[in-house]
């Protein structure tokens, strides 16, 4: 069991689990967003409402919002799936991000996250911004995969619970206050 | 086997029960048992515990009732209020938290005394005549911890343990896995907990009490009560006497139905109870069904809430075990020499996935630091306050003028907003739960304020004095003296306790009350 306070470093949770040591974390925000690479091999992920430049901003976006470092590409483009499915459900949705995709800086995906945050709270209270951020939220945490890579144990009924599969199998406080009365 | 009764629309001899969870049900059931014959309307489906999955948002969804309801004031415009539509009620959804109110509790105007802006009166309800209630009630339901069933504490969990843990490092005493009516041992032909965590989703074997595996099939089984379910009441009428006299509802195909009644429980949750009253209005009762106090809808408590989420040191796994055994009850004893009167529990609460970490630690929250408190979703510990909130007539559930729901009727038109006890209240519990999990060797600390629970009380409120309130102690309406309030709706304060246990036995005495009143024919 790892007892380190454990953030997790970008894709080794895949190899190695949760007890992984951090990165220093400035290193982490040098990152620039990776240019999207999943869209075009899958067809799952085929948009039809954004172009390529949109998609990729919109990717950044999401993974701006909240960026896990072991997720890869595909996690955060599947929330651009969605929208883009949204957008061309809704012609009102299409538009509003749309314009709002086109006053994006040109180098908003080269730049540190950092500056890519600081844009993203001027757009704090947008229609954009709910957008953008309700569904990078429920479809990155709802989704069972990335639920899964940060801990979730899923349904335990099949398992016959967690009575015999450590419920309170808590060891790194003092036993004694902890123990029930 | 179930030989469930059936009875004829033009039938007046039957008590017409509607809802089934807490307080319907058990109402329902309890006059059953006593050979009177009953009608349980409800608005939601039948499930089986075979439906019942560890599935967080599927349930959610299939549990809730998520018919269209305006909020404003501190309510969350997306859920304003939280209840179930299903057979078996909020029971389904319940943590099980099951304690009893404390002796002051039941005054809170002469304990506490006049507060501006705070519409206090005292229960007419006495601590020393529901004792023998509360013991009844903790057998019926299983309470573990309870003198009165013998069953033992349940162990505490992980979340448990941290929160223990720091509470008793900082000099709290009274800690524990709390009173809840979830077996742990089996009882009652229903198994022991098998600590599978999600108990806020339904438990799938029945550990947890529920009206929906225990009041409607005992009720069932005498041969005196008829469950209808995905049946909506619409409208209560009367006779010309002001007697109540049939409950009009839309049945499961949309045909609306009228049921001649004797006597009419209503139990729909403190928001549909006071808006079926007000949708009852006639020519004689031109505010609505019993209101001549103009107290119905009012005073709508639900508890003084917020929430702390901690990230520890080592893994915790909160979400693992029965997810509210775990208690803090230090805080929650009235104290004069503190800048509020009444106090506040802390109450073991997981995280509850990371979806609902995310949704719930930081509200709005984004950003690397906030993922970082994600990514650590298996260290993290919570908590939940609950603390009295003070009944404002201002707080209320009325009809909004302009929505309708799918049946073309007003919607709820909720408002809350905390009284300055209130806040001080969550402003020391946060102060608390901080001191807590510091104590315990948290890295970083949320707190946060409420979201809607399924705490809803007080619309219909018991009073001694008809101008009071809605309802006499056995929740009897003062107005229409054959319509009683059977749920949380006639709580007169909200205390410092979950409400479950307490409408229980409320119902239980109800009851036997209106089963007594029959017998002298006095109904």
């Amino acid at each position: 069991m790892s007892k380190a306070f454990s953030g997790v470093s970008r894709r080794q949770i895949l190899a190695v689990g949760s007890g992984v040591t951090l990165l220093p974390l400035a290193s982490l925000l040098e990152f620039a967003c990776p240019v999207p690479s999943a869209s075009a091999s899958d067809d799952s992920l085929r948009l039809t409402t954004f172009d390529p430049r949109e998609a990729a901003l919109l990717q950044c976006v999401s993974r701006t919002l909240f960026p896990h470092d072991f997720l890869d590409d595909r996690q955060y483009m599947k929330i651009v799936a969605t929208l883009d499915s949204k957008a061309a459900a809704d012609k009102d949705v299409a538009v509003t991000l749309r314009a709002a995709l086109e006053r994006f800086p040109d180098n908003f995906a080269a730049t540190v996250e950092a500056h890519r945050e600081d844009y993203l709270r001027s757009l704090e209270g947008s229609v954009f911004f709910k957008l953008t951020y309700q569904e990078t939220l429920a479809g990155l945490y709802g989704d069972p995969v990335v639920a899964a890579l940060l801990g979730d144990e899923g349904s335990s009924i099949e398992h016959g619970g967690y009575l015999q599969r450590g419920f309170d199998d808590l060891s790194w406080l003092p036993a004694d206050k902890a123990a029930n009365k | 086997m179930i030989k469930a009764a059936r009875f004829e629309l033009d039938d007046a001899s039957v008590v017409v029960v509607i809802g089934s969870g807490a307080g319907g049900a058990t109402v329902g059931n309890e006059l059953a048992q006593k050979g009177i014959k009953v009608i349980c309307l409800e608005a939601g489906p039948r499930l089986s515990l075979s439906d019942i999955r560890n599935d967080r948002a599927a349930m959610f969804t299939r549990l809730t009732w998520l018919d269209p309801r305006v909020g404003s004031g501190d309510l969350d415009p997306q859920l304003p209020a939280f209840l179930c539509k299903t057979v078996g009620g909020t029971t389904l959804h319940w943590a099980a938290v099951a304690l009893r109110f404390q002796s002051h509790d039941w005054q809170p105007l002469s304990v506490y005394g006049s507060i501006a802006g705070a519409n206090l009166i005292d229960w007419p309800t006495t601590h020393a005549e529901m004792q023998p209630w509360y013991d009844r009630a903790e057998k019926k339901m299983g309470v573990s911890g309870s003198a009165a069933t013998g069953l033992p504490r349940l162990p505490g969990n992980n979340n448990y343990k941290v929160l223990s843990y720091g509470a008793q490092k900082v000099g709290y005493r009274d800690v524990y896995t709390a009173n809840i009516a979830v077996n742990s041992r089996a009882y009652d032909g229903r198994p022991g907990c098998l600590q599978t965590g999600f108990c806020m989703s339904g438990c799938a074997i029945g550990a947890k009490w529920s009206t929906l595996y225990t009041e409607v099939p005992r009720a069932e089984e005498t041969g005196n009560f008829e469950l209808r379910s995905e049946c909506h009441a619409l409208r209560i009428e009367h006779d010309a006497a002001g007697r109540a006299s049939a409950v009009v509802y839309k049945d499961a195909h949309g045909t609306d139905q009228r049921q001649r009644a004797r006597v009419v429980c209503v139990a729909g949750n403190a928001i549909e109870t006071p808006r079926l009253l007000l949708l009852s209005t006639t020519a004689m009762f031109r505010d609505g069904l019993a209101n001549s106090s103009g107290q119905v809808g009012r005073n709508y408590m639900t508890h003084t809430s917020g929430a702390a989420y901690a990230v520890m040191p080592g893994e915790v796994h909160a979400d693992r075990g029965t997810q509210m055994a775990g208690i803090v009850m230090d805080e929650g004893r009235h104290q004069d020499n503190r800048n509020f009167v009444s106090g506040f529990l802390l109450e073991t609460l997981p995280p509850q996935g990371p979806l609902g970490l995310a949704r719930r630690a930081k509200p709005g929250a984004w950003g690397r630091e906030y993922a970082r408190t994600i990514e650590n979703y298996r260290n993290v510990a919570g908590l939940w306050i609950v603390g009295e909130d003070m009944p404002q007539y201002g707080n209320s559930v009325m009809l909004d003028p302009t929505v309708r729901d799918q049946h073309g009727l007003p919607v709820a038109r909720i408002h809350h907003t905390d009284h300055p006890n209130d806040a001080a209240i969550r402003k020391r519990a946060w102060e608390v739960a901080r001191s807590i999990y510091e104590a315990a060797g948290a890295r970083t600390i949320h707190t946060r304020g409420p979201f809607a629970a399924t705490h809803n009380m007080g619309t219909c409120r018991q009073s001694t004095k008809s101008r009071d309130g809605v309802c006499n102690k056995f929740g009897r309406t003062h107005d229409v003296q054959n319509l009683f309030i059977s749920d949380g709706s006639q709580f007169t304060s909200s205390t410092t306790q979950n409400p479950t246990l307490t409408i229980v036995a409320l119902a239980m005495r109800q009851a036997d009350y209106i089963a007594r009143l029959m017998a002298r024919r006095e109904l």
